[in-house]
């Protein structure tokens, strides 16, 4: 029986290297997502394509199928909002954008290409909505075609790494034999150590990072091959090669409930978590099941638009309003000095946007004069990122919320000024011989009374602000979000 | 109030720290064209200008302080002192502006009630009315008022002063020479920069 449609459900879908998988949310009151219903198909969509540059029309055929599938469950659970990424093995064939249609005329889902940053920031994402991540940490992301690599600092991102690096890649060119042959894991391990060892720029895990977070299947599957209590560390990954050294795919497959397709390549999955482990020796190795379907259904219940490859923002109305390129908003990586210009300021300013509507509401309270106060210093913030980086976008697409944040910024300078008046005189009254008094009074009262008028005007251009469509704008135009982990630029658009 | 200077050569694909150079250069071509008028307490408006200045040139640093790193934070420190001075300096003008009109209002408002009171006054009450007009009584609004006005010009003195004594000290330090570094160097060449994680 098909369930009522709701607004508050969606379906996150990932189209990976090795499987295709399904996550359905609903939103909740806290502001997080509920996850509900999971669904996989080992689909091998990567298979062949280091060999051949293309998707293998069978496994097109297998992939569509499988999300048609997912799309009519998805549907009969009441999801209205579908919202689907495709990574590695996509973005990396030359058939990607080919197969990308085919989905969309035979199943109805728009499928985005994310590049490997847009990719982390969705996982990072996720992560952060149900995990502590104060601290240094490393997290990776390993899928079948490439893995991620994200080094935080209590909770922001410092910076990212997309490696060619997957299980399913490894497994294609290192393994044969099954069980796998010892000698075959620990040249998946050598591969990937040489991988990590020569990226650009050449040392992620040299972010000291103190706890390593294994995310996305291979580190799900890790999970149910230890004991819930049992603390990982390097040995006990080392163990674990050994142990899958000795299990046949189906053995593997039955031992933990996978796929045998999937129970395949997790060997060499785990000789990428080795060769982490070893460069970075953390002091803990941790996984979660978060992953990108946790960050996109995030992000789709907030009801944002999706960044794709080149920055461009689909459907958002003129090609001069739509967003610049590169207008990605790595919130959290604006320290890195490689990053241009445009990226920088537009992640600058979405969270000075996000201080600045996180302020409002106490400064509408009117019990502290200092909400008026952090107001105006972070609409002058603002207004400094916002006046700094005109050169970088589109004036059409930029001026409006440019010319608001200049609005707020004057509509709080007459209460903050009659504020800062009132202080002084009440100030200098306290230590003014009585005769004095009756004239500073007339002054406060006079001061008094054009803040209150200065008031009532500010108020209601606040709050028209607030029940206008600005903070939409905002995360329209900048992705800008609520938390400080951010996955801005990486936004996430629904298919009905 | 005047104008931010334009930054005409940002490229918003180059790395960020080549066009936070840029938009530093400017500002502190903008603020130093101010440095004529440092001697002079009695440009009000632009000593206000100039820590509008002042204020566009610390947001720079504060917008870009990841790029400029340790250096940068000396800077945003000098620039943040120089601006609250002068920021005090425009909150007594503020004060002052606001006192005299407000006592030569009630000169009017005084002025108009002797006038009425005339008018309205016998031959033997116009004696009392002119010497209640000469010799205000103890609850004369204008006491307060002129005794106030009074400590806001002292505190406008003090806080020029204040303002001198510090822009001077800084100079003798080499601000803008430190600053225009800055905006020069190259990022690798100068310590405590933004962090950026090293090679293994």
């Amino acid at each position: 029986m098909t369930a009522e449609p709701s607004l508050t459900m969606a379906a996150a879908i990932d189209i990976g290297s090795n499987s295709i998988k399904m996550t359905i949310g609903r939103a909740n009151e806290e502001g997080g997502v509920d996850q509900l219903e999971w669904a996989s198909e080992v689909v091998r969509l990567g298979q062949g394509l280091d060999r051949t540059g293309n998707l293998d029309e069978e496994r097109i055929e297998a992939a569509i199928e499988t999300l048609a599938r997912f799309a009519a469950q998805a549907r009969e659970r009441g999801v209205m909002c579908i919202v689907a990424v495709a990574t590695e093995a996509t973005r990396a064939a030359a058939n990607g954008a080919m197969f990308l249609e085919r989905v969309r005329d035979q199943t109805g889902i728009d499928v985005r290409v994310v590049d490997g940053q847009a990719e982390a920031n969705l996982t990072f994402h996720g992560l952060a909505a149900d995990t502590d991540l104060t601290g240094s940490v490393l997290v990776a992301d390993i899928g079948g075609g490439s893995t991620e690599l994200i080094a935080a600092r209590d909770g922001v991102i410092q910076a990212v790494q997309s490696l060619p690096l997957g299980s399913g890649r490894l497994t294609e060119r290192f393994i044969v034999a099954d069980p796998p042959f010892p000698e075959e894991l620990v040249s998946c391990e050598k591969e990937a150590d040489a991988v990590i060892q020569g990226a650009r720029p050449p040392g992620l895990l040299a972010a000291m990072a103190t706890r390593l977070i294994v995310v996305g299947g291979t580190g799900e599957f890790m999970a149910r091959l230890i004991t819930a209590d049992e603390h990982i560390n390097q040995d006990v990954v080392r163990v674990m090669l050994g142990k899958l050294a000795t299990l046949s795919a189906s053995e593997l497959a039955d031992e933990i409930d996978i796929p045998e397709a999937r129970a395949r390549v997790l060997p060499a999955g785990v000789a990428i978590v080795a060769a982490i482990a070893t460069r970075l020796n953390p002091e803990r190795i941790e996984i979660s099941r978060s992953g990108i379907r946790a960050g996109l259904l995030l992000q789709a219940l907030r009801g944002e638009g999706v960044t794709t490859d080149n920055g461009s923002e689909p459907g958002a109305g003129s090609a001069e309003e739509q967003s610049p390129k590169n207008g990605s908003s790595p919130t959290g990586r604006q320290g890195s000095p490689e990053l241009s210009f445009r990226a920088t300021m537009s992640a600058l300013i979405a969270e000075r946007w996000q201080t600045v509507l996180a302020a409002i509401p106490v400064a509408l309270a009117g019990t502290d004069i200092e909400g008026v106060h952090d107001v105006r210093v972070a609409s002058r913030r603002l207004r400094a990122a916002m006046d700094t980086a005109v050169p970088a976008f589109p004036g059409k697409w930029y001026t409006p919320l440019h010319r608001i944040a200049k609005e707020i910024t004057g509509a709080l300078g007459e209460v903050r000024d009659r504020d800062v008046l009132l202080e002084a005189l009440n100030e200098d009254r306290s230590a003014a011989p009585m005769a004095e008094h009756p004239g500073i009074d007339r002054l406060i009262d006079r001061v008094e009374r054009e803040r209150v008028a200065a008031r009532e005007e500010m108020e209601h251009y606040l709050r028209q602000l607030l029940d206008g469509p600005l903070q939409g704008e905002v995360q329209r135009r900048f992705g800008a979000t609520e938390t400080p982990t951010g996955a801005a630029g990486t936004r996430a658009e629904c298919t009905p | 109030m005047s104008r931010a200077w334009p930054v005409n050569d940002v490229d918003p694909d180059a790395p960020v720290i080549d066009n936070a150079r840029r938009v530093l250069a400017v500002r502190i071509a903008e603020f130093y064209s101010f440095q004529p008028i440092v001697s002079h307490p009695e440009l009000s408006e632009a000593l206000h200008d100039m820590r509008i200045s002042a204020k566009r040139l610390r947001y720079t640093l504060e917008l870009f302080r990841s790029q400029f790193g340790k250096a940068g934070e000396r800077q945003i420190e000098r620039v943040k002192a120089i601006q609250e001075l002068l920021g005090a300096l425009h909150d007594h003008d503020v004060r002052i502006d606001l006192i005299g009109e407000e006592l030569s209002q009630l000169m009017v408002e005084q002025s108009r009630k002797t006038r009425s009171d005339i008018a309205d006054a016998s031959p033997n009450e116009l004696a009392a009315i002119a010497a209640a007009a000469l010799r205000p009584p103890p609850d004369d609004p204008r006491r307060g008022l002129i005794a106030l006005l009074g400590r806001e010009h002292a505190g406008r003195r003090a806080a020029y002063a204040q303002f001198r004594e510090l822009w001077d000290t800084y100079s003798g330090d080499g601000m803008r020479r430190d600053l225009v570094e800055l905006s020069v160097t190259p990022l690798a060449n100068r310590a405590g920069a933004a962090a950026r994680i090293s090679p293994t």
